[in-house]
């Protein structure tokens, strides 16, 4: 037996103090190595201490909520002088389950304040570092991960333990401390009485590419909205000569396509990727029209150099990508090469959306339903209401590269290219 | 004198002449190899090499150029030597000038032999032992009127070497059929005889009891013939060892690589002595003319030099060259028989042995066994070889004198005459005076012949320490003997393994050495009852270079495992400690069973499932043979290790002390295996 003068650990690199808040243990307890002597407090975080020994706890000099300076001697400890490993050589039957234990013990280490949460040792032998590549592990994460070999390595039986245990969330967190650091949240996720629905390839890339581009782009939404009397009236009035005219059914979609179209060539730097340090500024104006597949998937076909075309060529393919899009027929080619997505939210009777990029473009338009609204109109007579469609449009850009003066004027122009509509235009 | 007999001396002397005089001339382009010739010496050699006969071995040194063409030998065929060519018939450019091997059908045998002055006396010695034996066996060739005899060539200077006595006494001993043909010029290199020596050759002879001796003037050719004649008469008739001394000049450099002018005081003198011109007046007095002299003389000039231009076109060895002939290939690859027959009973490690030798011995008359104590009376110290004696007789099982460089150098004579001796040394701390034989001549042979002389040979060693056997009955010495390329090494842990292994060593044509742990002879040291094994049936053999994964474990993630590579003591060391750990499960040892050729391909994948390695061995560990496996494990399998590979073996102290706690404290033990494969998996 050895009496071990038990000190207020370090907590943390900035911190100098902490106050106790409970201790765990009374004087004549026996600890065990790595059990949970007393809780502190600190201008960070609360954490739980454990013993760096075991042995009887022989005297507490502190009483709760005294506030300590870091080194202080707490606590007296008669330290049996037995090592977490005093048990090595016993029945192998136990071997996994002292494993285990020591494995938790660790984990438990891990709520230790972030400090402590990186191994100290961060030696990886050429075994671990094949193992992670294996399984896709980082330095990041094996350096979390509770270590039990000589001077704190992780050994090959920890990391399979870990990997078996489904990398447990808690230490895929980063390990320094970061209060504005993200950290992936316990979803206790629990069917209950619902269902379990597998997601699809098409599902499962949906969901990358979402998370993957609200990663990339610090997204910015500027709203605008138009009158688009005109052009409703324009539609109305030819829809049906049109249809006659082409065979082909004349929709709001090629003349938004048209506005849009427009409107870049205007402003060429919406219409650009970002690879690493330089942007790409697109030579075409392909347009993306963001499509529901039967099954509920998200597809979206791609007009290429819209701004060319003429309204019936434009009418004709919007018709035919919709089709082919219903009947899954949508090949490749179609929907490859995008420099620009319109997302007609409008169509499912929503006011306005806040779009996410569709990588590697820059912009989003989200275009709302058409609705008559009473709107004052200001004429030579005076100001007047009068009843008006309206539509909102909402454009979401990519802030690394497009800033709001860019986004908002573009937007202004794609609003004032569908007011402006040329109600005289034939067919 | 036959007329005939002078002319082709005379011939022959010529030639060897203008064979010193040409390399002289050309000095710079044949001394990039060292080479060192005849001339002075050349009278005596031809008369020794035109009486040799193709049953005869021969052991010519490295001055012997003008004997070797006495016995057939071309210019062209000394000068491939000479220049290193590929096409050396001796060693294909491995070896110096003169430095022959030879088994051409109609010319003598000539085994090889190591440069190393005087070490050839008992290689020799062993040749003459082997047809002594074979015609006591009724394995010799009774169609031959002109029984064999062995010739050993030395220069005085290495008669003072302490290996030529031990073959003396026992040429003497056992009245064996040799000539050791002893050249005196009176020179070291740069030391004289009145330095270097109290007697000559033919004075030291009397000292042999049954060793006659002559001394004769080796410049005289008919005095040197008819001398030589009578002696070979003798040896061939009457089968017993003799000594000729021949006082010649050394009118040449003692090799290329010095210069005879800086310290030779003597020269003038020397020349005195030419057997050149000697020659020519036995020539010219036995009335052969002047004009038929000059004729001969430009006749072997004009050779030499038309040899030469030959030579030096002939094709240089290739980088391919270097990695032939390292080993005779052995008809043992596979393992067969019946290991564990029904019904068969356990027997000691000591009596697989026995039991193997025996066995052999009854199906082969080659194999005959030797080593000191091993006779009728005891049979070997440790009963190793109990009964044999009365079994086979005393000329098949013998006891030979306390001298280990003639036990084991022997053996490359007995081999060259067809015959396969197993021997053995007491204890491993007595091979260090074998040691010089088993790597200067043993394990070379095959290699520096190009194949020609492989030697089929065993060497026991009683091995290993257990019980205060001390100091000079403890020591380990297999990192040693690893170290010498072009031997076979088996170190077995176990009967069965032992009694395979030996019948393994006995069909390889190659030199064998076999360590056998005292400890486990018996079973007697606690925990080393695995050692006793079921008998073998007889036609069980198992191949070298396999090891046994004597405890197999399954690849497991997450859960620490690691292997234990070893060999000998340290397998019982391993069971017993993975045992009472209760890790029989997590824990893969192997048994290497040989350390040459050595499985590196069981312990790679070994370690390579495991991840984690341990290679545990008796002897001291720093710089052994297991540190050194350790470190090609490490080579191997680096990306696969989760730790460091470790090794534990004794403490590094210079000896195995008498005291029974010292010697615990010295040699591993399960309990400190125990200790060092806890500290493994958990590192």
């Amino acid at each position: 037996m050895s009496r071990v003068e038990f000190k207020m650990p370090k907590l943390g690199e900035s911190i100098t103090e902490a106050a106790i808040i409970t201790w765990f243990k009374n004087p004549g307890d026996t600890i065990e190595e790595d059990e949970m002597l007393l809780e502190v407090a600190t201008d960070k975080v609360d954490s739980e201490v454990p013993s760096t020994v075991s042995g009887i706890v022989e005297e507490i000099l502190f009483e709760a909520n005294t506030v300590i300076k870091i080194g202080e001697v707490i606590a007296i400890i008669n330290s049996d002088g037995k090592s977490n490993g005093k048990s090595k050589t016993t029945k192998k039957k136990d071997k996994t389950q002292k494993q285990q234990a020591k494995t938790e013990k660790a984990l438990k280490r891990t709520k230790q304040p972030a400090s402590d949460l990186q191994n100290k040792n961060t030696f990886f032998s050429p075994l671990i570092v094949n193992i992670a590549k294996e399984q896709h592990i980082s330095y990041e994460e094996l350096a979390r991960i509770p270590a039990t070999g000589k001077d704190g390595r992780l050994r090959k039986s920890d990391l399979f333990q870990y990997i078996k245990e489904g990398r447990p969330f808690k230490l895929v967190q980063p390990g320094y401390h970061d209060a504005t650091a993200f950290r992936l949240p316990q979803l206790n996720l629990d069917k209950g009485k619902g269902k379990i629905v597998e997601m699809d390839r098409m599902r499962k890339m949906i969901a990358d590419h979402m998370v993957y581009s609200k990663h990339t782009s610090p997204h910015v939404t500027s709203y605008a909205e138009a009158d688009l009397t005109e052009l409703v009236k324009w539609r109305n009035a030819h829809k049906a000569a049109f249809s006659e005219a082409y065979n082909e059914k004349l929709t709001y979609t090629p003349l938004f396509v048209a506005a849009v179209s427009k409107a870049i060539e205007n402003f060429p730097m919406i219409n650009v990727s970002v690879d690493d340090d330089k942007i790409i500024v697109k030579e075409d104006i392909n347009i993306g029209i963001a499509t529901a597949l039967p099954n509920g998937n998200l597809i979206v076909p791609v007009i290429r150099n819209a701004n060319k075309k003429p309204l019936k060529e434009m009418a004709a393919e919007v018709n035919s990508l919709v089709e082919k899009a219903r009947t899954n027929t949508l090949k490749a080619d179609d929907i490859q090469g995008g420099t620009f997505t319109i997302s007609n939210v409008g169509t499912f009777g929503s006011l306005m959306g806040t779009p996410i990029i569709n990588q590697p473009e820059v912009a989003i338009l989200a275009l709302g339903s058409i609705k008559k609204r009473a709107e004052v109109l200001e004429s030579d007579s005076g100001d007047e209401i009068a009843i008006r469609h309206m539509m909102y449009l909402s454009l979401s850009f990519d802030h690394r590269v497009v800033d709001g003066h860019l986004g908002g004027s573009f937007l202004a122009q794609v609003a004032k290219n569908l007011e402006n509509f040329d109600s005289k235009q034939s067919i | 004198m036959n007329k005939a007999v002078l002319k082709q001396g005379f011939s022959l002397l010529c030639t060897a002449k203008a064979m010193t005089e040409l390399y002289e001339d050309n000095f710079k382009l044949v001394s990039k190899y060292v080479h060192a010739t005849s001339r002075g010496h050349e009278a005596v050699q031809i008369a020794l090499g035109l009486q040799l006969l193709p049953q005869d071995y021969a052991f010519p040194y490295y001055r012997d150029d003008a004997m070797m063409l006495a016995i057939g030998m071309r210019p062209f065929d000394l000068m491939l030597q000479l220049l290193a060519k590929k096409n050396d018939p001796f060693s294909g450019g491995r070896s110096y000038y003169c430095h022959p091997s030879l088994k051409d059908d109609d010319k003598p045998k000539i085994p090889h032999q190591s440069s190393a002055t005087g070490m050839q006396a008992i290689p020799a010695t062993g040749v003459a032992m082997g047809m002594q034996y074979k015609e006591l066996q009724g394995l010799a060739d009774a169609s031959l009127t002109d029984k064999p005899i062995t010739v050993c060539s030395f220069g005085d200077a290495s008669i003072t070497e302490g290996e030529v006595a031990e073959a003396f006494q026992m040429a003497v001993l056992k009245k064996m059929p040799i000539l050791y043909f002893v050249q005196d010029n009176g020179w070291d290199i740069s030391a004289n005889a009145e330095e270097t020596r109290a007697q000559d050759a033919y004075e030291y002879a009397q000292g042999f009891k049954g060793l006659e001796a002559i001394s004769i003037d080796g410049t005289n050719f008919t005095e040197s013939y008819h001398s030589i004649k009578k002696v070979i008469e003798t040896i061939r008739s009457e089968r017993r060892p003799f000594l000729i001394h021949a006082r010649v000049p050394l009118l040449n450099h003692h090799t290329s690589g010095v210069r005879m002018e800086w310290y030779r005081d003597d020269l003038e003198e020397a020349r005195s002595q030419d057997p050149y011109p000697k020659f020519k007046q036995q020539l010219l007095d036995a009335g052969i003319s002047k004009n038929e002299i000059e004729t001969i003389e430009k006749k072997s000039v004009a050779r030499v030099q038309k040899d030469f231009k030959a030579a030096l076109e002939d094709e240089d060895p290739g980088p391919e060259d270097l990695f032939t002939h390292d080993f005779a290939p052995t008809p043992i690859t596979e393992e067969v028989g019946e290991r564990s027959p029904e019904g068969s009973e356990k027997v000691v490690m000591v009596d697989c042995a026995l039991y193997a030798v025996e066995e052999l011995m009854k199906k082969h008359k080659e194999c005959l066994l030797y080593g000191q104590d091993v006779g009728g009376r005891l049979g070997g110290v440790f009963r190793e070889a109990a009964t044999l004696a009365q079994k086979f007789g005393d000329d098949r099982v013998f006891n030979t004198p306390i001298q280990e460089a003639f036990i084991v150098g022997s053996t490359v004579g007995m081999s060259a005459v067809g015959l396969k001796p197993i021997v053995e040394v007491q204890f491993a701390d007595y091979i260090w005076p074998g040691l010089n034989q088993l790597f200067t001549e043993v394990s070379r042979s095959c290699y520096l012949s190009n194949g020609k002389w492989p030697v089929s040979m065993i060497l026991r060693v009683p091995i290993g320490a257990y019980g205060s056997g001390g100091p000079y009955h403890s020591s380990s010495v297999e990192s040693v003997v690893t170290n010498i390329k072009g031997l076979k090494i088996a170190y077995p842990s176990n009967g069965a393994d032992l009694k395979g292994l030996m019948k393994a060593a006995y069909y390889d044509p190659n030199p064998v050495v076999i360590f056998e742990h005292k400890g486990l002879y018996w079973s007697k040291v606690p925990g080393t009852h695995g050692a006793t094994s079921i008998e073998p049936d007889e036609d069980y053999i198992l191949p070298f270079g396999k090891a046994w994964i004597l405890q197999e474990i399954w690849p497991q993630e997450d859960v620490e495992t690691l292997s234990i590579i070893t060999y000998g003591m340290g397998v019982h060391w391993a069971m017993n400690a993975s045992e009472s750990l209760e890790m029989t499960d997590s824990i893969e040892v192997i048994d290497l069973r040989t350390l040459y050729p050595l499985d590196e391909k069981t312990v790679m994948s070994s370690v390579k499932k495991t991840g984690k390695c341990l290679v545990v061995t008796e002897e001291p560990s720093n710089n052994s043979f297991a540190r050194a496996l350790a470190g090609r494990i490490q080579e191997e399998c680096f990306q696969y290790l989760d730790a460091p590979v470790l090794t534990l073996g004794s403490e590094n102290m210079p000896a195995v002390p008498l005291n029974s706690t010292l010697e615990e404290t010295m040699i591993p033990s399960t309990e400190k295996l125990i200790g060092k494969i806890q500290e493994l998996l958990n590192y």
